[in-house]
């Protein structure tokens, strides 16, 4: 690992001006993703920002406006917070994130800011495009484990568990840099490779993500997580699923569906939202409206699986969801 | 889970890493000079640390990239605690830092700085070993031995907070602990026992 100056900003105000001015800085909260990459020395910082010692960054709080939350917040501390059982599928969404010893360490802000899984990514010896170099190797390798939609350049899917039902609850996420807060809805925060291959996020340079916000609507929405994982006392997700409707007699409303492990953002499946929109959620109708948002999918050699999976998992989803 | 990190960086990063002979450009001037106007620094040199592990009050110096882990064995000595994937995979690491388990391999040492750790070294008192030790060895809780130590901070930490764990909560008390040798049910059975054992006043 190469060496780095390790720096207690003295506020949160300072971060974008520290990450402006560093050459190669990069954000270290929980910092169980950052130092595997630095060890495996795909990140080469020069100076690692420390966000724990800002106790701004790490609350949860709820008012008549809905829930708050710090970046710096720990992932055990929300699963045991009372505020945040209002939303039951996020606290199962954040639950299933990793094991108890990474979710005592991890923080909402760096699960939502984690990088790719992809072993080409996570390994020092493939100079990949989203690493800068010419080619993606999962196209013709490995691909087991990769996206079904929206690649190209790059096949990587987003690793974070949180970040679909933040979507499906229609949450918004604060970011601060030089130029002040900006606020953005979770469904516009993470980006495709075609937009861009080497970031998964809109954060521009001198950017860091301070707080989540889930509005108070979210609370009369019924809301799930499903995940599917090889291991099942802890993995990334394969296929995973979030959905969060109001229920009206047999009927769902406001549904909104947002999957895991199948795109490299976290994939709001519109189509199937529309297709299920003011309908009771009946097996043969649930398995058409995923069929329509997986229609164009394009699987790789080893991953045509995550299809099926996708489809049968909002099936789940969504009878669990009924019936709970 | 993990970080965030300044977007691009990476790319740029990795570009000049791979630059051959044109590494080691380092701006430490200037950011020394950024630093101190937006905080505090360590690093790159060495940092002192104090840590209360196993009870003791520990001073040591540490290079900022070394982990928790790294400490406590090399410079400690307390190699209970095991490096086996060395990337929050595994749990063999496991230790108790602040009352909370947490993976050693995956954090820095600075990041310890005054806080008490609990290692697998500070659960016997003396000759006598702890009962969740005793239960592992009665009912053959391990075959390599690799694992143990993280299921075992893992199991004394559900047994302080849970005395009477049902078997499911047992299952995932250890659930962020691998065995290769797959002794779970050994694990599961030795846990109970220990917890019966520890109501007893054993
Ligand atoms: S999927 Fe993306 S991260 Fe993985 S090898 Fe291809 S370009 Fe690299
Ligand atoms: S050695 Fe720390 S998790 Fe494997
Ligand atoms: S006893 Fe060998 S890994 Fe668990």
């Amino acid at each position: 690992m190469k060496p780095f100056e390790y720096v207690n900003p003295k506020d949160i105000k300072s971060v974008p001006k520290i990450l402006a001015e560093a050459e190669r800085a990069l954000l270290f909260a929980g910092g169980t993703d950052a130092l595997a990459r630095m060890k495996e020395g795909i990140d080469r910082p020069d100076v690692v920002v420390n966000l724990k010692k800002l106790t701004d960054l790490a609350f949860i709080k709820s008012d008549r406006k809905g829930l708050r939350i710090g970046a710096g917040a720990l992932l055990a501390d929300i699963i045991a917070s009372k505020d945040a059982q209002a939303c039951p599928g996020f606290v199962e969404a954040v639950k299933s994130v990793g094991t108890i010893q990474l979710r005592n360490m991890g923080t909402l802000g760096g699960n939502l800011c984690q990088r790719p899984r992809c072993w080409y990514y996570r390994s020092a010896r493939f100079d990949c495009l989203r690493k800068g170099g010419d080619t993606c190797f999962a196209i013709y390798g490995d691909n087991k484990y990769h996206c079904i939609i929206g690649g190209d350049p790059c096949y990587i899917v987003y690793p974070s568990d949180i970040a679909p039902m933040l979507i499906a609850l229609r949450a918004e996420i604060e970011v601060v840099g030089l130029k002040g807060k900006r606020r953005v809805k979770a469904d516009d925060f993470w980006v495709l490779p075609a937009q861009d291959p080497y970031k998964e996020n809109i954060l521009q340079n001198d950017e860091l993500v301070t707080q989540v916000f889930i509005p108070a609507s979210a609370r009369a929405l019924k809301s799930h997580y499903v995940k599917f994982r090889e291991r099942d006392s802890f993995d990334f997700a394969m296929v995973s699923v979030a959905v969060a409707a109001r229920l009206d007699g047999e009927r769902l409303t406001d549904v909104r569906i947002a999957y895991g492990g199948v795109a490299p953002k976290p994939w709001r499946a519109v189509k199937a939202e529309r297709a299920l929109e003011g309908q009771v959620a009946t097996e043969e109708r649930v398995l058409a409206a995923a069929a329509t948002e997986f229609a164009n999918a394009e699987p790789l050699e080893q991953n045509e699986y995550k299809v099926i999976l996708a489809k049968n998992l909002l099936k789940r989803a969504l009878r669990e969801l009924v019936a709970a | 889970m993990s970080e965030q990190q300044k977007p691009g960086l990476s790319r740029r990063g990795f570009l000049k890493g791979v630059g051959g002979g044109v590494v080691g450009v380092t701006v430490l001037p200037s950011l020394r000079t950024a630093t101190a106007r937006y905080g505090t620094s360590v690093g790159p040199g060495a940092a002192r640390i104090t840590l209360t592990v196993n009870g003791e009050k520990k001073m040591i110096e540490v290079d900022p990239r070394t982990t928790l882990l790294d400490a406590l064995r090399d410079q400690l000595g307390l190699t209970g605690s095991k490096r086996v994937c060395n990337k929050g995979q595994c749990g063999a690491c496991t230790v108790i830092l602040n009352g909370r388990s947490v993976l050693a391999c995956s954090m820095l040492a600075i990041d310890a700085d005054g806080a008490t750790v609990e290692t697998i070294e500070g659960l016997a008192k003396g000759d006598e070993l702890h009962p969740v030790q005793r239960a592992f060895i009665k009912d053959d809780a391990l075959q390599c031995g690799f694992c143990t130590p993280g299921f075992i901070m893992s199991s004394v930490l559900l047994l302080r907070q849970n005395p009477s764990p049902t078997l499911d909560e047992i299952k995932y008390a250890v659930s962020g602990n691998l065995c290769r040798c797959g002794t779970y049910p050994h694990v599961f059975k030795a846990v109970d026992e220990a917890a019966k054992a520890m109501k007893k006043g054993g």
